[in-house]
């Protein structure tokens, strides 16, 4: 793939200026403008690549491919391609929920390409697998999930909202009341079925690079016990447990957790 | 009960839709008797909403339904699933508006028979989708050989050529032909000459990169497009597609000939004339004896 491709594919975007480059990579139903909050900490010390993955925000719809992407490897192979398009080395990839794991794959397939990982609210498996695990849900919420999303693919689709709700109903900011992203509601589908169902906890012991974990007291998609996992699975893994509600740290909580990810990126 | 004048007055509790009103965080305020009853629940008052949907719901009300009624005062026709008494789950199509006190309004509406529509639609569209894809692979495959037909060609060749604008890599283009094709088909029946298409298509499939194309281009006619590959890459597959094909067990002997063209930074030439290049250079290969491979300008 050729590297303006790449760029027009995944609507790339470069800001800031530093040595070292943090690549933010955004979760399900998401896109980039996510991390508008959390970028201005960031800009004066580091160089940051922002992208769509092919299906989101303003990626290139003609580059959909629904067998590529109805898998996280589909995701992963963005990333690598963004990095290689921009010949990075060493980047720190900052992953917000599923992008925690599809930057895990990505971090496995070409280390050099990344050097740290950041993952904010991660889950490798949305699932519950009893006695050892407990992802949140049970198969049948899940697809009764990609269900409701076929009954209402009219408007859904459209209008979809980071799930920045935390176990208590609340949490939704009136900053964020406008944080809508539209897609295409075969594209979002293809990628709630990939982001819910897929299974990377083999995987977390795979990556050698130094990890920062954070994660939310109250979220409803990945409690802290899921956070211990990760923890407990990656060798060189730190987790740090922010006093929050919802699944949106980088948009509730982007003063909070900015230190952190300075200090882990810098270090 | 509402007084709509001195004549008319409503029942709300008897009325056949659920009524709801809730805080901003979901704590219900009212519900009216039809609601309760049609859920098999008493004394909702106090209680989340969340409690009566499904998680699936829970989490669909997170990222659409509130914030949609946040930004647009309003949010209308959403299928939801609620819980009922007894655990059993039923669907419900949901209108749900912003209040002036900032609280919301709810109001549920039976949607047994839609649900069970969707879902009927939903496998008749999902149906039709893996015809449509199956189709398309279909119409762009050669049906006796299994590798891509001159339409999938056509449009590999336009695009790899494009991407090589871009990236100033270079390309070859192989174009084959099994030598004197026709005698084997008049000497050894139709049967022989389809086997013999088949068999160098296999040589090719064993031989090329996964990110070639190969094509059966017409009758006895295969190409194969190489990206990012020079001259000399390109005549070493040629040679090795000979020494496969020599070794082949067949029936009687088959050889081919093939002509290459390329395209480089240096000689940057349109995908149309580097067929018509590599066309011209099979012509010499076959006009020098066959069994050989010539390579355009060389």
């Amino acid at each position: 793939m050729i590297d303006t491709d790449v760029r027009h594919r995944n609507s790339v975007s470069v800001v800031g200026t530093g040595k070292k480059t943090l690549v933010l990579a955004h979760g399900f139903g998401c896109d980039q403008t996510m991390w508008r909050l959390l970028t201005p900490h960031f800009q004066d010390q580091f160089r940051i690549v922002l992208f769509d993955y092919v299906g989101s925000g303003k990626s290139d719809p003609r580059a959909f491919r629904g067998k590529k992407y109805s898998e996280l490897k589909g995701y992963a192979e963005d990333i690598i391609d963004v990095c290689e398009a921009l010949d990075l080395e060493d980047a720190i990839l900052v992953g917000h929920s599923v992008s925690s794991m599809t930057g895990l794959i990505a971090a496995i397939e070409v280390p050099r390409l990344i050097s740290k990982l950041v993952m904010v609210c991660p889950s490798p498996f949305f699932l519950n697998d009893p006695p050892h695990y407990h992802g949140g849900f049970e198969r049948a919420d899940l697809e009764g999930l990609i269900e409701l999303m076929d009954q209402n693919y009219i408007g859904w689709a459209n209008h979809l909202a980071p799930l920045v709700m935390g176990t208590s109903g609340e949490g939704l900011t009136e900053e964020l009341v406008d944080s809508f992203c539209s897609t295409d509601p075969l594209f979002a589908k293809t990628f709630a079925k990939a982001t819910f169902f897929s299974d990377c906890r083999h995987l977390l012991d795979k990556a050698t690079q130094p990890t920062l974990i954070l994660q939310s007291t109250h979220d409803a998609l990945a409690s802290v016990s899921v956070g211990e996992y990760v923890h407990a699975n990656m060798a060189h893994s730190k987790l740090e447990v922010v006093e929050a509600n919802g699944h949106c740290l980088h948009m509730t909580h982007p003063r909070e957790i900015a230190p952190s990810v300075i200090n882990f990126a810098s270090a | 009960m509402l007084d709509l004048g001195s004549t008319h007055l409503i029942d709300v509790d008897l009325f056949p839709c659920g009524f709801l009103t809730t805080a901003k965080d979901r704590k219900i305020i009212v519900a009216n008797r039809y609601f309760e009853e049609s859920l098999g629940r008493k004394g909702l008052e106090g209680k989340c909403l969340n409690e009566l949907l499904t998680k699936a719901s829970q989490l669909f009300c997170d990222s659409y339904v509130v914030p949609t009624v946040f930004r647009d005062g309003r949010c209308c026709e959403v299928l939801l699933t609620l819980r009922s008494g007894s655990g059993h789950t039923t669907p419900k199509v949901v209108n749900v508006q912003k209040m002036a006190d900032g609280g919301l309004s709810w109001a549920f509406i039976e949607a047994d028979n839609r649900a069970r529509l969707f879902k009927e639609l939903e496998a008749a569209r999902c149906a039709v989708e893996v015809q449509r894809e199956e189709l398309e692979q279909l119409s762009r495959t050669d049906a006796l050989t299994g590798i891509a037909n001159r339409r999938q060609f056509d449009d590999a060749l336009h695009r790899i050529f494009k991407d090589a604008e871009r990236s100033e890599q270079p390309v070859a283009l192989l174009i084959m032909d099994l030598d004197n094709f026709k005698t084997i088909n008049d000497r050894y029946g139709h049967d022989v000459g389809d086997k013999a298409l088949q068999a160098l298509a296999g040589v090719l499939k064993m031989t090329a990169r996964e990110t070639d194309t190969i094509a059966r281009f017409g009758g006895d006619e295969f190409a194969c497009i190489l990206p990012n590959t020079d001259v000399d890459a390109a005549n070493e597959l040629g040679r090795r597609v000979h020494k496969y094909i020599s070794e082949l067990a067949f029936q009687c002997s088959i050889t081919i000939s093939i002509g290459i063209s390329t395209r480089t930074a240096e000689i940057p030439i349109k995908h149309t004339v580097a067929l018509k290049r590599a066309d011209q250079a099979l012509f010499c290969a076959k006009k020098a004896g066959r069994n050989t491979t010539f390579v355009w300008g060389q």
